[in-house]
């Protein structure tokens, strides 16, 4: 029996366990099937999917079955057939794997995994790696065999795993189906199954995005093989020594794409190559095995040379600093100067600003210095070597400043504001020295204050983000910026800034302390709101139990007379504190009583008219409704007397008591329902 | 400038047809508990049906993202190129393959007992790629783990 070693066949441990190209992804037990056309006959090669359908499918065998489903286009609908027996294959004896085992290695590892005794992969020290000794030797089996088989049509048909249809005829499209010949219990197996139209013949895609990177006498290709997935598992890499005249393939063994089957939208396959010296253009390319045994066309070559590891040597740099100039110093060892080109300087003002040449022609290999005649007042510097394949590698930056003291420029047109959780936004223009580091932000809540620095780091960019307490009676809260340069020279302090808290306390209430009443009006005094941002008084009155807004007065008053009273009535005040937010705060309400001493105004528009031809001097008034209106008369110049009265809704009265020739006297007052009354009117007089 | 990270792009326009019909593999999907899609490794179900997500996202560089760039819900920010593939033919040729054959299995031999969206599609002769256009795409540019996008391009895709 063949034992096999890890040299022999240590790439074939790489390979995923279920290595079939292109077959189903589904989980279930099933034969996977795969058909290819060829013009005049069909190739189908299919595979178990799990070592249990393997070691079944090489007890029983496979059936092979074909149904003619369209022809010359058109559904097959007259046939109603049942499917053609093609073939049953099974994987051969083991006498009959015995001339090509003795002269195909992938034969004889097929042939082990099928009819071995044991199955053990050894390294090469005929030790037994404990990695390899987890491995299940039946799926070692399963494995190495189906690897086997997609390498070798000859091993696949002598595993029974491959068959050639050559009875299709012109016209006619197939569906093909592949199972184990008997069931195996309580353990379903899929059948195998493809569509094909034998006309159409697919051509095998070329690799492409094929990439190499060069090191010291190594090369590694990567290409994209997403699209390839499944139409190969094999990939053939060959290189060229002699500029792209003639190939061959540096490994003996092919390259197994170990995540083949396993798409990931991702996948790119890498492979990396031994080569005999550096600095010598070689090529590659590659191309593609189907499971078939089909080789696909090559890929575009690609070249490079290796390089030393010693040109891989990163100069260490400094950057020396005289009056106006910097001296950018490196070291390089001799044993090198021969496996480079030399030397360029690149500079930029800051490490986020892009690099650019300050050597106009290359510097040559023993060079160790530069001169930056006219520095800028921050640099970074660094240091490219060019090797002898043209590759640049570069060292870290340096920093080089010329002597500094002064300061940047204090920043200005700062802007912000606060939001009503308390979030302050802060925003400046961005100073211009070139040699900016940072900035630094205070805060104070009086311009008076001294002011105390926010930021913990200086910020870079000119913006800042503070958090402040709005539920305070500062209204107000002030910023100051100040910039830093690269050495920490400081700016003096921006002008403060002024920013207003988001107003969401209301004013303090105010006070109603005294009400004065009296006949004709009321007095309202009170202690103002504490509030300084307070801005006016709102004054309400009660009456009917309904409020109206009776004065709007300015921040400053501290009383009011209400006139627009009514003796004897009672009224509500309340005062209300608006603030320059629009936020109010109220008082409580005061009662008040205006005064009454029972009298009220005079009748003042007394006015008499005689009717001659009913006898009759006529009186009439204006005056509010009252109760009633009392007749005061008399006759020359006797006292004034109660002659009558009318109703207090009658502002007229006609008085027939009188005689011709006399001088009456008259006067009215009102009865007000409350008892009050108002004084006697002016009398006048009328002679009748 | 590339800012690197997981790339998203929105629900597209596009319609998968077939020739002759106008047969839309995806509108009778799946027409049984057996006729659906089984060829798909696990990382491309998620692409869904029809695959509209169907999406490969190429890079030239190996830079990866730092906690830094996460604490600061900043992109890293190097040069090089991101390529975005839009491959929704490829995966929906073959769902149609998929489809078909499993269709012919069942009903290959007894064709009109085959239901309606099963008949038109064993009827069609072969797959017809989407139709050629301007596909309108927004693809938007998230940090892992982020809700908000960092940025975003709307762009045609010339199909």
């Amino acid at each position: 029996m063949f034992k096999f070693n890890w040299f022999t066949i240590g790439l074939l441990l790489c390979i995923s366990i279920f290595p079939q190209v292109g077959f189903s992804q589904n989980n279930k037990a099933q034969v996977a099937l795969l058909v290819r056309s060829y013009q005049d006959s069909v190739i189908l090669r299919w595979a178990p999917n799990n070592p249990i359908v393997w070691k079944h499918g090489n007890n029983v065998g496979y059936t092979i079955e074909r149904i003619r489903v369209r022809l010359n286009g058109d559904l097959d609908t007259l046939s109603g057939k049942t499917p053609i027996l093609l073939a049953m294959r099974k994987a051969w004896p083991l006498d009959d794997w015995e001339p090509i085992a003795t002269k195909d290695r992938l034969a004889a590892i097929a042939a082990q995994s099928l009819y071995g005794d044991s199955f053990v992969v050894s390294d090469q020290k005929g030790e037994t790696s404990s990695i390899k000794n987890q491995i299940d030797e039946q799926q070692n089996r399963f494995s190495f065999s189906l690897m086997c088989a997609d390498q070798s049509p000859i091993v696949a048909t002598a595993m029974g795993l491959r068959f050639t249809d050559a009875t299709i005829k012109k016209g006619e499209e197939y569906l093909y189906r592949v199972y184990v010949t008997d069931t195996l219990a309580n353990y379903p197996i899929d059948t195998g199954m493809v569509f094909i139209n034998p006309a159409v013949i697919n051509k095998l895609p070329k690799p492409d995005s094929v990439k190499i990177e060069f090191g010291d006498k190594t090369a590694v290709l990567n290409w994209e093989t997403f699209y390839l997935t499944r139409i190969y598992n094999n990939y053939s890499i060959e290189r060229s020594d002699d500029g792209g005249k003639t190939y061959f393939q540096p490994n003996s063994v092919q390259y197994i794409d170990i995540d083949q089957g396993k798409s990931n939208l991702s996948s790119t396959s890498y492979y990396m190559d031994s080569i005999p010296v550096n600095y010598h253009e070689f090529y590659y390319r590659i191309r593609g095995i189907t499971p078939f045994g089909d080789f696909g066309p090559y890929s575009t070559p690609v070249s490079g040379q290796g390089y030393e590891e010693g040109g891989l040597y990163v100069p260490a740099i400094s950057a020396e600093i005289n009056d106006s100039t910097i001296r950018v110093v490196w070291d390089y060892p001799e044993q090198f100067w021969d496996k480079i080109l030399g030397f360029n300087i690149l500079r930029a003002s800051s490490l986020k600003s892009p690099f650019s040449y300050l050597t106009n022609e290359m510097l040559s290999p023993k060079t160790n210095s530069f001169t930056d005649n006219n520095p800028l007042p921050v640099n970074y510097y660094k240091v490219e070597v060019i090797l002898l394949n043209g590759k640049t590698i570069a060292s870290f930056e340096a920093l080089g400043q010329l002597k500094d003291d002064t300061p940047p420029a204090p920043p200005s047109e700062i802007n912000g504001v606060i939001t009503e959780d308390g979030i302050v936004s802060i925003t400046w223009k961005n100073n211009e020295e070139p040699d900016l580091y940072g900035y630094r932000v205070y805060r104070a809540n009086n311009p008076t204050d001294e002011f105390i620095q926010v930021t913990i780091d200086a910020v870079k960019e000119p913006s800042f983000k503070d958090s402040i307490n709005i539920k305070v009676l500062n209204e107000d809260i002030y910023y100051k910026i100040m910039a830093l340069d690269n050495h920490f020279n400081p700016s003096d302090l921006s002008i403060a800034v002024k920013l207003q808290r988001p107003d969401i306390v209301p004013p303090s209430a105010p006070a109603i302390y005294e009400v004065k009443s009296f006949q004709d009006s009321i007095r309202i005094e009170w202690n103002r709101s504490s509030s300084n941002d307070v801005v006016s008084y709102l004054l309400f009155r009660e009456y009917n139990q309904e409020f109206e807004l009776i004065a709007e007065l300015d921040s400053l008053a501290s009383y009011f007379v209400d006139t627009k009273v009514v003796k004897g009535e009672t009224y509500g005040y309340y005062l209300q504190a608006k603030d320059d937010a629009g936020l109010t705060s109220e008082s409580a309400i005061i009662i008040a009583d205006v005064l009454d001493d029972g009298t009220r105004p005079s009748i003042k528009k007394l006015k008499s008219d005689i009717n001659f031809e009913e006898k009759k001097i006529i009186l009439t008034w204006q005056y509010e409704s009252v109760d009633r209106f009392l007749i005061y008369k008399s006759k020359e110049d006797s006292p004034l007397r109660l002659a009558s009265s009318v109703d207090g809704n009658q502002f007229h009265f006609a008085d027939a008591q009188i005689v011709s020739g006399n001088m009456y006297n008259y006067a009215v007052k009102a009865i007000f329902k409350n008892g009050a009354e108002s004084n006697l009117s002016k009398p006048i007089k009328v002679l009748y | 400038m590339v800012r690197l990270g997981k790339a998203m792009a929105s629900q597209s326009p596009l319609q998968v047809t077939l020739r002759r019909d106008n047969y839309n593999i995806y509108s009778y999907y799946p027409a049984s508990n057996y006729f659906k899609i089984t060829w798909r490794s696990e990382d491309e179900r998620a692409i869904g049906i029809p695959p509209l997500k169907a999406i490969r996202v190429k890079e030239d560089s190996k830079a990866t993202l730092t906690k830094a760039n996460w604490d600061i819900s900043q992109p890293l920010v190097i040069d090089g190129y991101l390529e975005l593939q839009y491959i929704m033919s490829y995966f929906s040729y073959n769902d149609y393959r998929d489809l078909l054959t499993k269709a012919f299995n069942i009903y290959g031999a007894n064709y009109s007992s085959a239901p309606s969206g099963i008949k038109r599609l064993l009827q069609t002769t072969a797959y017809q790629y989407i139709y050629g256009g301007q596909y309108g795409i927004k693809v938007s540019y998230y940090l892992p783990g982020a809700t908000r996008a960092q940025s975003t391009v709307t762009t045609y895709i010339n199909y």
